[in-house]
């Protein structure tokens, strides 16, 4: 099995836990501990036990946009284990057939959707939807059921630093809220309205101080420094 | 953008405070007003409200309404509800497409015509429908729709 | 005003006014004017009458004659009937095709016989941009009454006591919303009232607006009163602008009267209103989304939890959120009482229920019938039946969100749990009626392009799993269908409803699996024997 190497999102920083308060449940049978506060999304990833997530990263608020952290709980709940807090004698289940029921056809959606072969992407090895796709063991004869897109769109060079692909861009928003939140510039926008929604600079670019940061945190790699995406 | 669009455009501004929430009633003003949002509208839009052009886009590009290209002198909008549905509105469509010479969403080059759909106008009983700039013309058949676009003065364009 | 014998009121909604009755009204003038009527009628223009099909309308009160399809050349004739010795122009009077005779009355008029209007009591009735009217009508009692003599959580209890559901979709328990909104801390709190309409095929928010105004204004303020809000917006679509001039009207006359602004009344209580213009985003329906746009913001509705919009909503505070109908029923409430209402309607769902019928059905128009009311009733009674000899085939109602109903269920009482465990729903009262000639693929991948447009795109499954159905309903419409197709769209619509985000997503899927589980061996027909059964798709004629 191939080892992918994670983007910056995944490499998980998580709040010191030396003085808060220990919280313990139960994630697919075994008992595991977090802290007060986090999020069942979280206690699984420290736990090392995987949920498949696309919009999360450590260090913006859980969005809740992609659906695929979805878990089930003990009455049947099926809720987004990012923005569920930790409850003392929790029970969750990241595998079950209802959680498979609803999570694998949005995956097979998203692979469909321009993902259909990850051959030649220049950043195949460094994608977490495909560890997603690893994870869930995504059968290519179901995807194959699905129709393909139409028309691609040309790669976006219109920022000095980086490229954008629009067609494998996700729109999980991580690197809109990085430039607004974290780097505090604000110039990265999403333009549209569903499916034709795109991420674009549209005006700003002059305030993009190429920090990286979106580069960086892209979970699927469509946002290329300008060197790599050449090749 | 014309002079005669700038003045309107700051006398639109200026009859608004300064506040976030008022973004949207802005640019429905200068739309109203011009036909679309300019790009130069939109920057003086921009640093009235003191947030970024691309935050405008982001907002503007979300609603349907908003036209960020110039539009015609005969907005033709054909209603593609429910009622209109079933009673014929993809035929009547197909008609106009025919007579106008457009497809949904073009506009002609003698920016004469723009054909565009939307989800509703609520004239369901008399479906299907279509409205001419402000005029809804309902219970429409192909052969009235022929005589809807002959009254607009040519309803064949030179394309 | 001397005392006028007659009074001819010209319906001047959209649908009407669409068939020329500006011109119309004015004809009517002009000729009353030349021949001197003065003592005998008067004009009054009113809003819609809710018989769109058979506009322009023309009604003389008080005998409530009944004029159909009125043109320009009528009008000579009409303002004969007015004098002296005039006799009704029976050849304008409205045609039942059973009876086959004229019916001079409008209230013996099938369409209208069985209905009970309530929140459309003045629609038709009076000239919605004369306050004066609206009073007359008995408007603007309600108000006092609840300032004077009720204290919030008196008329919340009467509210609560009544039943009412909210009108603009859910159906959640009005009194016990505006009681969450009421027990929220806080000074500054709002009302929103939801006039966005955005379900392709309903129109009674827009009638409603057009033709009674103040209705709305007077739900509105008492429930500012009830929770303690100060302020309102009534977001409209700005699809709408004969309704957005109205209620504009509405509320300058309102202010002047006093029923709105400062010290209302002398109560001390403080409240106005004001118009947003809704930009075209039908997901701004659902509640936080609209909270955002009208803070300037892309429309993209929060994920759970969050709080409740009556605890955090427009920047942050507590807000209350309800439809036009919902509140045009509140000064009913207030005025005759909890029992009063609750009297209609059947055990969960009380009261009336205002329903756009279209389609294929004869009778095409704005109807409002008590909850538990047949649906065999509304097509046939009402509804008049399908026109030209078609046999009926389904009624679709809840728009986008909701599902068919086959002509199985033709039997069943319309509320708002019997079409929620029929696979539809009540949603904003779209009531779309279907013949032999209707293809049920079509239909869906109908809806199914309305909400792959109208996603927000923030989530995946709603962004990618709409258009994703869309193709593939695309696709067997086009001949393009393949072995398995039926079952992949099951599989996908049961997953973007229950991973989706918001309720668009989370019911999108609605109109496929409803037509999937009445009418599956049309699927099939397109699939494996390459034919559609209604001759609709293009692809196989």
């Amino acid at each position: 099995m191939m080892t992918i190497a994670r983007p910056v999102c995944a490499r998980h920083t998580f709040r010191a836990g030396a003085d808060m308060k220990k919280v313990t449940l139960n994630i697919d049978g075994s008992d595991v501990v977090a802290d007060e506060g986090m999020s069942v999304l979280e206690a699984a990833l420290q736990n090392n036990i995987y949920i498949p997530h696309l919009c999360y990263c450590p260090d913006l608020p859980p969005r809740g946009a992609c659906r695929l952290c979805i878990v089930e709980l003990g009455d049947g709940q099926l809720v987004t284990s990012c923005r569920t807090p930790v409850e003392p004698g929790m029970v969750v289940k990241t595998k079950s057939p209802e959680v498979d029921r609803a999570v694998r056809p949005v995956v097979e959606l998203l692979v469909a959707d321009y993902h259909a072969s990850c051959r030649g992407c220049p950043s195949s090895g460094h994608c977490e939807l495909q560890r997603i796709m690893a994870h869930l063991r995504i059968d290519r004869r179901r995807v194959r059921r699905l129709r393909p897109p139409e028309d691609e769109k040309p790669l976006d060079t219109s920022n000095p630093c980086f490229d954008y692909d629009p067609n494998k861009c996700v729109l999980c928003g991580i690197c809109v809220h990085t430039c607004e939140e974290i780097h505090g510039t604000g110039s990265l926008y999403f333009i549209g309205r569903g499916y034709d929604t795109r991420i674009a600079f549209f005006g700003d670019a002059s305030r993009c101080e190429s920090c990286m940061e979106c580069v960086a945190r892209c979970p699927v790699g469509v946002l290329l420094p300008k060197a790599q995406s050449q090749q | 953008m014309e002079e005669l669009q700038e003045e309107r455009v700051r006398q639109i501004l200026s009859s608004y405070e300064s506040e976030p929430g008022r973004l949207v009633p802005i640019l429905l003003d200068v739309q109203t007003s011009i036909g679309y949002l300019p790009e130069e509208g939109v920057q003086m839009v921009a640093r009235f409200l003191n947030i970024g052009v691309g935050q405008i886009y982001s907002v503007a590009s979300f609603y349907s309404r908003f036209q960020l290209t110039p539009v015609g002198r005969h907005r033709v909008t054909v209603c593609r509800g429910t009622a209109c549905h079933i009673r014929g509105a993809p035929q009547i469509l197909g008609e106009i497409e025919k007579g106008v010479g457009l497809k949904e969403g073009e506009t002609s080059s003698d920016l004469e015509y723009t054909l565009e759909t939307v989800a509703c106008i609520g004239c369901c009983a008399l479906a299907p429908c279509i409205k001419i700039n402000a005029d809804v013309h309902g219970e429409l058949t192909p052969r009235r729709v022929k005589e809807v676009l002959l009254s607009l003065g040519g309803g064949e364009t030179d394309a | 005003m001397p005392d006028k014998q007659r009074t001819v009121l010209v319906c001047q909604g959209t649908g009407c006014i669409s068939g020329g009755a500006e011109r119309l009204y004015s004809a009517l003038e002009a000729e009353m004017a030349r021949l001197n009527l003065g003592e005998l009628a008067w004009m009054k223009y009113t809003g819609c009458h809710g018989f769109c099909q058979r506009g322009p309308l023309v009604v003389i009160e008080p005998d409530g004659i009944f004029y159909s399809k009125v043109k320009l050349d009528d009008v000579p004739d009409i303002v004969q009937s007015l004098l002296p010795g005039g006799r009704t122009v029976e050849r304008l009077l409205y045609h039942d095709s059973v009876i086959d005779r004229p019916i001079f009355h409008y209230r013996d008029i099938p369409f209208y016989y069985k209905q009970q209007r309530l929140v459309l009591r003045n629609c038709g009735n009076i000239n919605p941009e004369d306050i004066g009217d609206y009073l007359a009508a008995g408007g603007y009692q309600a108000l006092p009454g609840a300032l004077a003599g009720m204290t919030p959580e008196r008329i919340i209890d009467e509210v609560e006591r009544s039943g009412l559901r909210g009108l603009g979709g859910a159906g959640f328990p009005t009194g016990r919303k505006w009681d969450a909104c009421r027990r929220a801390p806080g000074d500054e709190k709002y009302v929103i009232c939801n006039g966005d309409e955005g379900d392709p095929g309903a129109f009674q928010d827009r009638s409603v607006l057009e033709g009674d105004p103040h209705s709305v204004l007077e739900g509105m303020i008492i429930a500012g009163y009830a929770v303690g809000a100060n302020r309102g917006f009534v977001y409209v679509r700005a699809e709408y602008p004969l309704a957005i001039r109205r209620l504009g009207v509405a509320i300058t006359q309102a202010r002047e009267r006093g029923y709105l602004g400062r010290n209302i009344l002398g109560s001390g209580f403080d409240f106005d209103v004001e118009i947003f213009q809704g930009a075209g985003a039908f997901v701004c329906g659902e509640s936080t989304a609209m909270v955002l746009s009208i803070e300037g913001r892309r429309g993209m509705p929060k994920p759970l939890p969050r709080p409740r919009t009556t605890e955090a909503g427009l920047w942050g505070k507590p807000t209350l959120l309800n439809n036009i109908k919902t509140f045009a029923n509140i000064p009913l409430i207030i005025n005759r009482g909890a029992g009063w209402f609750a009297s209609r309607g059947t055990e969960n769902s009380k009261g009336t229920a205002i329903f756009s019928l279209t389609g294929k059905v004869v009778n095409s128009g704005l109807i409002e019938v008590p909850m538990g009311i047949r649906l065999r009733e509304i097509v046939y009674d009402i509804g008049g039946g399908i026109p030209d000899g078609r046999a009926f085939k389904a009624v679709q109602t809840g728009g986008p969100s909701g599902g068919c109903l086959p002509v199985e269920l033709v039997n069943m009482p319309v509320d708002f749990d019997s079409l929620t465990a029929a696979g539809s729903m009540m949603g904003s009262g779209g009531m779309v009626v279907m013949d032999q000639d209707t293809c049920m693929v079509d239909v869906a991948r109908y809806f199914l392009d309305f909400t792959r447009r109208e996603s927000c795109g923030q989530c995946m499954p709603c962004r990618v799993g709409t258009k994703q159905m869309f193709d593939i309903l695309d696709s067997i419409t086009k001949r393009e269908g393949k072995p398995g197709d039926i079952e992949l769209l099951e599989e996908l619509g049961t997953a973007v409803a229950r991973t989706s985000l918001c309720g668009l997503g989370q019911t999108a899927a609605n109109p496929v699996l409803s037509t999937i589980r009445y009418f599956r061996e049309e699927y099939e027909a397109h699939i494996y024997d390459d034919y559609c059964p209604a001759g609709v798709c293009q692809a196989y004629l």
